[in-house]
């Protein structure tokens, strides 16, 4: 059995772009007014009057399999715990914005509270206590669905063995760890 | 995607890049001088007296740009092989290092013995030290050249890895990019020495000398022509790359930055300078006094300012296009 490899799955035919995940994860973590560490995107309306349809995409940091934001880190700063979760460490991050520039995702954004990058942390004090991460547990359409990837028996590994799947800016090389199900 | 989150490196970042290029590059001519023989110890020794100096400013603008700038030690702590940051800083930590030595070495013996006492004590209790007679500093001179260039082309080809290697970034994400910024560092580093040849030849603290003159701008001519060489093949890949790399560079065929690229880098930063520094040498290789002295003596002036600029202006290009382009989804 290989490591525990932790990831969403989003099901964006549920989502109803109420955002309720930014208003929970911003209360849960706090999130300077002004910024979030996720987001809604919408794309549409597409097709012709009366076959309208529109898409949203809800969206956080990817949790990256081969992060780019870890890769140009100039102190080790950013790093991947062991069940893929993608983490600050505050002691040696030195504020240079690198990692900001170089995530394809726009994941990261300022806190000028602490001078240096901030973004989804998985809500790792919910999740290491088994816990739902905040967006997950609020989302009223059950779009956001997070999990084990490697454990074929979880609720993300059984969504993508049954579904079609895509993934964001694949030719980016950073591994995204979000899978979306049209 | 999650909101636009702006451009995060501003002037600070230009301007450290450009000094650091640009002592670089006077610190690579510098020792090839050096290596070069006695009939270029002007540029040398000016070299040698300046070059730290810019390094060591810009990487202080450099600390002073972080959002965190008292725990820049971390950097120091580690060596992060894969992120062109951490080994940039080891590596204009050596580069100080070594320009500070040779500085010393270049100093004239009258110089190196005010060298406060303690300093020397130690110095000379660690390594056997004592001011150097002339001919031991320039066989030390001589030792220390080789290492000094692989370290200086080192130094100016990080600061384009530092934007080039980053694959979300399609305006930079070019082999071509690092390429661009050591040459245009080398042509800074002649500029920057002509101009200091001048300024010492005019001051009259050295009688103004041709013949290194003439080789500054006869490298900086190749420089130059390398760099249109390097241009040409940017835009062309980019135009005709992925659909990421085409709306890239866009940006300065028609979008926001066409007119700083194309005025201030190409035609003021390149050409401009290239005609006046071929008229210069054209004119000494053909003893022609036609010009008169004008062009002979301002003339190298004023070409060494445009390419100052023009480095300045390809560096402040270069980050903020940088930070506007971004991968395309889908």
């Amino acid at each position: 059995m290989a490591e525990k490899r932790m990831g969403f799955v989003i099901i964006e035919s549920r989502c109803i772009d109420c955002r309720a995940c930014m208003v929970a994860c911003s209360v849960e973590n706090d999130v300077p007014v002004g910024y979030h560490r996720n987001w809604v995107n919408t794309e549409g309306p597409t097709g012709t009057f009366p076959d309208l349809g529109m898409r949203h995409k809800p969206g956080n940091c990817m949790h990256c399999e081969s992060p780019s934001c870890q890769r140009v880190c100039p102190t080790g700063a950013t790093y991947t715990r062991p069940d893929g979760v993608v983490l600050i460490n505050y002691d040696d991050c030195i504020g240079c914005l690198y990692c900001i520039i170089a995530c394809p995702y726009n994941a990261r954004y300022v806190n000028e509270e602490i001078g240096g990058p901030d973004k989804c942390t998985f809500c790792t004090q919910r999740i290491d206590k088994g816990r739902a991460p905040a967006c997950v547990e609020t989302c009223l359409g059950k779009s956001r669905v997070y999990g084990d990837l490697n454990d074929p028996g979880s609720e993300v590994s059984r969504l993508l063995a049954e579904n079609p799947s895509t993934r964001l800016l694949v030719d980016s090389g950073n591994g995204p760890q979000i899978y979306y199900i049209p | 995607m999650g909101p636009e989150t702006g451009e995060l490196w501003g002037f600070l970042i230009v301007a450290y890049l450009f000094f650091a290029g640009m002592g670089a590059g006077t610190l690579a001519l510098s020792a090839l001088c050096t290596l070069l023989g006695p009939r270029y110890r002007v540029v040398s020794r000016l070299g040698a007296l300046i070059a730290p100096w810019p390094v060591a400013f810009g990487t202080g603008l450099l600390i002073f740009d972080l959002g965190r700038p008292t725990r820049f030690y971390h950097l120091f702590t580690t060596l992060e092989w894969t992120s062109p940051m951490s080994v940039g800083s080891w590596l204009l930590s050596i580069f100080l290092i070594l320009a500070m030595v040779n500085l010393f070495l270049w100093l004239p013996e009258k110089v190196q013995r005010r060298v406060p006492l303690p300093v020397r004590g130690s110095l000379t209790s660690v390594s056997g030290w004592r001011p150097l007679a002339a001919e031991r500093a320039e066989a030390w001179r001589r030792r220390l050249a080789p290492v000094l260039i692989p370290i200086a082309l080192a130094v100016g080809i990080y600061t384009g890895v530092l934007l080039g290697a980053t694959p979300t970034r399609p305006f930079w994400n070019t082999a071509l990019t690092a390429e661009l910024f050591l040459f245009s560092a080398l042509s800074s580093g002649a500029a920057l020495l002509i101009a200091a040849l001048w300024i010492a030849g005019r001051r009259g603290w050295r009688p103004l000398q041709h013949e290194p003159m003439m080789l500054l701008a006869r490298i900086d001519i190749a420089l130059i022509v390398v760099e249109f060489f390097l241009i040409v093949p940017f835009v062309l890949h980019q135009a005709l790359g992925t659909e990421s790399q085409f709306e890239s560079i866009k940006l300065i065929l028609g979008g926001r930055y066409t007119a700083p690229f194309w005025i201030l880098v190409v035609l003021f930063g390149l050409g401009v300078p290239l005609v006046l520094e071929a008229a210069e040498v054209f004119q000494q290789h053909h003893r022609l006094r036609r010009f008169g002295h004008w062009l002979e003596g301002y003339g190298a002036l004023a070409a060494a300012i445009l390419v100052l600029m023009g480095g300045v202006s390809l560096r402040w290009v270069f980050v903020f296009a940088g930070q506007v382009a971004r991968l395309l989804p889908g």
